[in-house]
């Protein structure tokens, strides 16, 4: 609010117009009184302009209505009981302090505090990782390595409760290609190259089971694998088969090897190597293994730890693919059998809920450059600050922005599995909040039409004064009257894709809450646009009144003082000349000395004499041959 | 669902623009715009036939009070430049009946000039006037909307916004109607108080008026007492001796008292040209450009005249 000072008058009193023009001779009086101002010169147009200006750039709607929204929706989401888990409150992660740091959010210092609590994400992988341990083990059954060895442990005759298939043969052959000798996959010799295999035993040096004739060995042995997932109930007998078997589980190393090998790992294999060394270095007996193992290279032994880290890694992964693809993708085969099995629906629900934490915990991130967006939005306009010039753009510019925030600051701190369903997940909404955004803004008439009841009583909230209710109070009431007009449009853009991504989730409500928010933000900023209801009018023609009138009144005033002021002294005037003139009058007519009655005419003329004295006079009448009257 | 809505939005609609040019094609224009209270409320026409009665309404009070106003201050204007010219002819009287009559009676005692001219008011009407009015501003600028022209296209614009634009406009209109009439309060009021402050001018001036005629009487009625004083002087002295056409008076040896007078008449003298020499409105000489101009030509005519004859 500008101060009255611009557009006040200035003030004339009757003090001031009382000396002004006593301090002047009476005969100068005249001109004193007609080049008073009593009011400025400032033309009444001028004025008018300057409270237009005044009233085009007033931005209190943030702190009005989406500040409260906005907080309102934060509350939705941080204080929600199935997020509990999340410990915002440990964290310290507040609604108003998500709210305060949107406010200072600045794309170029991201990477604040916030990244930490993402950490709580291993806990929340981890408790996916217990769906391992947490279950009847009784689930996995025996191991069997193929389907004769499953059949003997009593499992049906067209059991597929084995572990070994034929990749093996189908992955030896690729490497062999047809030739009878092959590099070994692992070994080399002691003194560097690389050690040849057969690819039948009949073809191999003579030696018997020790010499080099291939095996196709699984780094990881089945049984490992079998130990490690065959209790984890989203994986299924044929899902530990093919993690088994995939390609980077085998490799072509030689018979002896093999069977030193067994099912050992190549860790263990190392070690053993290592004691083998030490003992002799030390003089003392070996056992058979430990000799036999000192045939063995360090290079073979370097190869295949190397080969067995890798392995490892992506074992990992194609497990942790099946497991998710069976959880939540289409295959809702297995988690009915699941279902079925343990009688609950407790594990899937645990793993959505890691899933659904990690998600929260990725939209916390998201939150902020969001809020910022929309702030900035309300505040400055579609095109601020985004190089564009038409709305459109500007919207596509603004989005891209807030992925490629998502893309580099938010999603590397994810690990691995949930990486992949997170970044679909914001892409989907991030292209649905800007056709949201389009939508809405294209068919606000029609939002405005529809809810035209709810926004009547919207208005009549807002424009309530301050003592019947709080700023929370009207934006809370303010929102869900505006959200039943928002929700529908909401919903059209997004139930394709991200609410039926969440389906049973109660992420779900809290999204939908979210949107509905942005929407609600998005019509305020439209309302306040088109100024339906001409407050922004009313208020300034209010402002124009109280302007005019303030300085009608001091003009009046000042006509009051200048006339009061400049007739009291005319008056004054009139009475002192007359006195004098009277006085003169008499003193000619009775023949008297005028002189007396001459000096006080000047001195109240503000005329200076120079002669005083008759002798004065007498003196410059001998002293000058001409008398000047000047 | 949206698709139904939009689709029940846009038959809806139709229907309406369908029915409204039915209307139209059946009634006149009159009756539109007379329309039922609903149609009016719904467009605005209401707000608007408010602004209307409202911008009249302002425009014949500005009108009145401007009338008022210049009728008024011609008036004040016309009294003040009489008595402009009363001065101003007082001030010819100084110079050229009281002043000479002053030299030639003083000269029997000593020799007197008068300096300076009388200065001749002419003051421009201008600085009277008042300085800025702006008058009420062009209905164009005022009105956003006019539910005079009426046109179908106008009309079915108005369903189609559910009366909202034309309810908005007409209510700005309103308001932008209110602010003129402040701001028209304030330009009133202006004229106002310059009328007063011309009332007071006015009044100073007629001071000024009697400040010249009361000295002027004052003066001659001692130039009298003077010239009785000097006369009867001259007479003693003429008989005293034998020449008839006698010298100037030896100012030592008449009496004091006609020094007195002859003081009072000098400084009195000095007072009434000053008061002679004085602008009363104006600042300084303000010259007419006409009159430069002329003299100017007459310059220039007085130069060839020079050149002929030399």
């Amino acid at each position: 609010m500008a101060t009255k000072d611009e557009y006040v008058q200035p003030v004339l009193s009757t003090e001031q117009v009382l000396n002004e023009l006593q301090d002047c001779s009476p005969l100068q009086v005249s001109k004193q009184l007609i080049n008073m101002e009593l009011h400025d010169q400032r033309k009444s147009l001028e004025v008018m302009a300057k409270i237009y200006d005044e009233f085009d750039t007033n931005t209190n709607l943030v702190d009005e209505l989406v500040e409260p929204i906005s907080l309102n929706v934060l509350d939705a989401f941080i204080l929600h009981p199935k997020l509990k888990n999340l410990k915002f409150k440990a964290m310290g992660i507040s609604s108003s302090r998500i709210w305060n740091e949107s406010k200072q959010f600045s794309y170029e210092d991201a990477n604040s505090s916030d990244a930490d609590p993402l950490d709580q994400y291993m806990i929340a992988r981890e408790r996916a990782g217990e769906l391992n341990q947490a279950v009847n083990s009784k689930l996995a059954g025996k191991y069997a390595r193929s389907q004769n060895d499953a059949r003997k442990q009593g499992y049906g005759a067209n059991t597929n409760r084995y572990m070994d298939d034929d990749s093996k043969k189908v992955y030896s052959e690729k490497h062999f290609q047809g030739r009878r000798r092959a590099d070994s996959e692992l070994e080399v010799n002691h003194d560097g190259s690389v050690k040849r295999i057969w690819n039948e035993k009949k073809h191999a040096p003579k030696g018997g089971a020790n010499h080099n004739n291939k095996n196709t060995d699984h780094t990881v042995s089945l049984k490992e694998i079998f130990d490690d997932y065959g209790s984890n109930i989203a994986l299924s007998s044929d899902d530990l088969q093919a993690i088994g078997n995939i390609d980077d589980n085998f490799k072509n190393i030689t018979a002896e090897l093999n069977n030193l090998k067994r099912e050992s790992s190549w860790t263990e294999v190392k070690t053993l190597h290592d004691t083998a060394k030490r003992k002799q270095a030390a003089g003392q007996s070996l056992s058979n293994k430990e000799a036999r193992s000192l045939t063995i290279s360090d290079g073979t032994i370097e190869n295949a730890l190397e080969a067995e880290s890798l392995t490892n890694k992506a074992i990992q992964t194609e497990a942790e693919k099946r497991q998710l693809e069976n959880i939540w993708g289409n295959k809702k085969g297995i988690r009915t059998k699941v279902a079925k099995k343990i009688g609950t629906q407790g594990v899937e629900k645990a793993a959505n809920q890691s899933r659904d934490e990690a998600l929260g915990h990725a939209l916390v991130l998201f939150i902020k450059p969001l809020l910022f967006e929309m702030t900035d939005i309300v505040k400055h306009g579609f095109t601020y600050n985004t190089g564009e010039t038409c709305v459109g753009a500007a919207i596509a510019a603004r989005f891209k922005r807030l992925s490629n925030y998502m893309v580099t600051n938010v999603l590397p701190t994810l690990k691995q599995s949930f990486t992949g369903f997170i970044s679909n997940f914001f892409q989907n909404l991030i292209a649905g909040l800007g056709e949201l955004f389009k939508g809405l803004l294209g068919s606000i008439l029609k939002v405005v039409s529809e809810g035209f009841n709810a926004i009547i009583q919207a208005f009549k909230i807002l424009t309530e004064p301050e003592s019947s209710r709080s700023k929370a109070e009207k934006a809370d009431a303010f929102l869900k009257l505006i959200a039943t007009t928002t929700v529908t449009f909401v919903v059209f853009y997004f139930e394709k894709t991200i609410l039926q991504a969440l389906e049973g989730s109660f992420l779900k409500d809290i999204i939908l809450a979210l949107l509905t928010g942005v929407a609600s933000t998005l019509v305020v900023w439209a309302l306040d646009k088109m100024d339906l209801f001409s407050v922004k009018d009313e208020k300034r023609a209010a402002r124009v009144k109280e302007i005019f009138d303030m300085r009608i009144r001091q003009i009046k005033q000042n006509t009051d003082a200048f006339e009061t002021a400049a007739l009291q002294t005319l008056a004054n005037n009139k009475l002192q000349f007359r006195q004098i003139s009277e006085s003169m009058s008499k003193a000619i007519d009775d023949d008297e000395n005028v002189n007396s009655s001459i000096y006080s005419m000047a001195d109240f003329m503000k005329i200076e004499l120079e002669i005083k004295t008759t002798d004065d006079f007498m003196a410059l009448l001998g002293s000058q041959d001409r008398l000047v009257v000047s | 669902m949206f698709g139904r809505l939009g689709n029940w939005a846009s038959s809806a609609i139709s229907r309406v623009v369908d029915k409204v040019v039915e209307v139209a094609k059946k009634i006149t224009n009159k009756v539109i715009e007379k329309g039922s209270k609903c149609w009016n409320g719904f467009t605005g026409k209401t707000t608007f036939d408010k602004a209307e009665q409202l911008y009249q309404q302002i425009t014949d009070r500005y009108d009145k009070n401007k009338r008022d106003y210049d009728q008024a201050s011609g008036q004040l204007i016309a009294d003040i430049d009489t008595q402009v010219s009363s001065i101003n002819s007082f001030k010819q009287d100084i110079y050229q009946v009281q002043f000479k009559r002053f030299v030639s009676l003083a000269n029997r005692l000593h020799n007197v000039t008068v300096k300076g001219q009388p200065f001749e008011e002419l003051f421009d009407d201008a600085i009277l006037e008042a300085k800025t009015t702006a008058s009420v501003e062009h209905r164009g600028n005022l009105f956003l909307i006019d539910f005079n022209k009426f046109d179908l296209v106008r009309v079915a614009s108005y369903v189609l916004t559910l009366g909202f634009y034309s309810r908005k406009k007409a209510k700005q209109t309103l308001l932008k109607v209110q602010e003129e009439e402040v701001r028209i309060d304030e330009e009133i009021t202006k004229m106002k108080s310059h009328q007063r402050q011309l009332k007071v001018v006015a009044k100073s001036i007629d001071g000024v008026v009697e400040y010249f005629d009361v000295l002027i009487n004052n003066y001659s009625k001692l130039l009298d007492r003077f010239e009785y004083g000097i006369q009867s002087q001259r007479h003693k002295q003429m008989v005293q001796s034998d020449e008839i056409f006698a010298h100037k008076l030896d100012f030592r040896l008449i009496p004091v008292a006609h020094i007195e007078e002859f003081q009072a008449l000098f400084n009195l003298s000095i007072v009434l040209k000053q008061m002679a020499n004085l602008g009363y409105l104006s600042e300084s000489g303000k010259l007419n450009p006409k009159d430069t101009s002329q003299a100017k030509a007459l310059f220039e005519k007085v130069a060839s005249i020079q050149a002929i004859a030399a």
